[in-house]
């Protein structure tokens, strides 16, 4: 589902017309991305939690130049689900 | 705020303050959105937010794995799992503490550099280490070889008695105790294993093996040690022997060159011309020719004279008997009696020499020290004449 049909269908929920729920994702993304910036972890109950890792530096090397590398080190952000979620995805049927 | 798990709390203030609407309604908003965000990927697979990235349903198939406790084979189930992506825009916010960091290109002279090294370096230890042990099984191949070898030692005896020589310490001890079949056939078949590492000697010992039978083996084997005995025992009586020869030889030397000058001298004036051409030796030759001649007289006449003539030789322009290589723990006094038929001579030998012998006792292994060609008449054990004279030259060195 892209973003215009989850805002359609977000919006119907709530009640109200797809600008104003464009505008409140958006104040949510934003708060979110505030979060980040500081370094929090963001969580919903029920659902998950956006938290912040922090990746060690490393060195790589290129395997046909052989040149090596020193990555730096950085925050990256991880989904983790709550369990109640998980459990959802048990219930889920099999793919196959 | 710092490293911290903010909760609705923080996003209800947050929304709340940039849309205008009161905190009780967005956070109804915010739970919906929750909510329905959870129930659109369960249902849909995927769903996208913009600002924020992209949630995905992820299937893993079963697979089998092993209970780590009991070791028992397990399946794992099928399961979904939530994949999430962030935006680049997010991953920016989120990097924000280390944004300023860049990739570093790295050089080898780097002091990071060590772990290639590491690695290479611990190639060559594996190299070496396989080096080692292919050495240590070509040891033990050539150990186990060497009592069989012998075998055919009656028809071989050349070959095998070149490696015989330098061999025989290992093989003696091993040859002579036993001679069970079980062992031998042992050795056999050790031998023809490890036929495929060995050059020469597994060779010739695969051949050897097939030719001889298992009966002869043990009398062969007593016979093979006895053999190796007999060959030492030879080698030191040949040593002795060629030991015993030079010692004849080097004596037979100086007497002839003293005839010799007698002969000559008796025939003409003149004397063999030598290296060492000084006026001076040609009247020491034949003043000694003159004295030979008076020797009958043993009077103080000939005292004076030999006085005269003693004074008149010249100990460092005298002619060379021999040029002798010093042999280990040699003495001045030892190579005294082997050429002059006594010791108390020896100070000519040294004066003869000062310029490579410091002192009497300054004779190094190896070194070729001259001994002088001196006349009857000066070595005579049993003048006393000539025990004086030596004496003196012992004073003016």
């Amino acid at each position: 589902m892209n973003y215009k049909e989850f805002i359609s269908e977000y919006s119907s929920q709530i009640g109200k017309t797809q600008k104003d729920a464009d505008m409140i994702v958006s104040a949510i993304t934003n708060a979110m991305r505030e979060a980040f910036s500081d370094s929090n972890s963001v969580s919903f109950q029920g659902f998950g939690i956006f938290e912040l890792k922090r990746k060690e530096e490393r060195i790589v090397k290129n395997p046909q130049t052989q040149q090596r590398m020193l990555i730096p080190p950085k925050q990256v952000v991880e989904f983790k689900p709550s369990i109640t979620l998980k459990e959802q995805l048990k219930e889920l049927p099999p793919s196959e | 705020m710092n490293n911290e798990k903010l909760n609705i709390q923080y996003l209800i203030d947050s929304v709340s303050a940039q849309t205008g609407y009161t905190k009780k309604e967005t956070e109804v908003y915010i739970k919906e959105f929750s909510r329905i965000l959870k129930e659109t990927l369960l249902r849909e697979g995927l769903v996208k937010i913009k600002g924020l990235g992209t949630l995905k349903l992820q299937w893993n198939k079963s697979r089998k794995s092993v209970n780590v406790q009991t070791g028992e084979v397990i399946e794992i189930s099928g399961h979904y799992k939530i994949d999430f992506t962030p935006e680049n825009s997010l991953k920016d916010f989120a990097n924000q503490p280390f944004a300023h960091l860049d990739n570093i290109m790295l050089d080898t002279s780097d002091a990071l550099a060590t772990e290639p090294n590491a690695a290479e370096e611990q190639e060559q230890i594996n190299k070496l280490a396989e080096q080692a042990l292919e050495i240590k099984s070509l040891l033990s191949d050539i150990n186990d070889v060497q009592p069989v070898n012998p075998v055919p030692a009656q028809s071989e005896d050349n070959d095998s008695a070149e490696h015989a020589v330098s061999d025989e310490p290992v093989v003696e001890p091993v040859a002579i105790p036993t001679a069970k079949n079980d062992k031998e056939e042992r050795y056999v078949t050790e031998v023809a294993s490890s036929s495929v590492n060995n050059s020469n000697l597994a060779e010739t010992t695969t051949e050897e093996t097939t030719n001889t039978e298992s009966e002869d083996r043990p009398q062969k084997k007593k016979k093979r040690g006895w053999l190796w005995i007999l060959i030492l025992i030879a080698l030191i009586l040949i040593a002795l022997g060629t030991y015993h020869y030079i010692q004849s030889n080097s004596i037979s030397v100086p007497p002839t060159p003293a005839s010799n000058i007698q002969i000559q001298d008796d025939g003409n004036a003149e004397q063999v011309t030598t290296e060492e051409d000084e006026p001076i030796d040609e009247t020491a030759e034949e003043e000694m020719t003159e004295m030979e001649n008076s020797e009958s007289y043993e009077s103080e006449d000939n005292d004076d004279i030999c006085q005269k003539y003693f004074s008149d030789f010249d100990i460092n322009n005298c002619e060379t008997l021999y040029e002798v290589e010093v042999a280990e723990g040699a003495r001045l006094a030892w190579y005294s009696t082997k050429y002059y038929d006594s010791y108390q001579f020896w100070p000519y030998i040294y004066a003869a020499n000062r310029d490579i012998m410091s002192s009497p006792n300054d004779l190094k292994k190896g070194t070729v020290i001259k001994i002088p060609k001196l006349p009857k008449e000066m070595i005579d054990a049993n003048s006393e004449i000539a025990i004086q004279w030596c004496e003196e030259c012992i004073d003016k060195q």
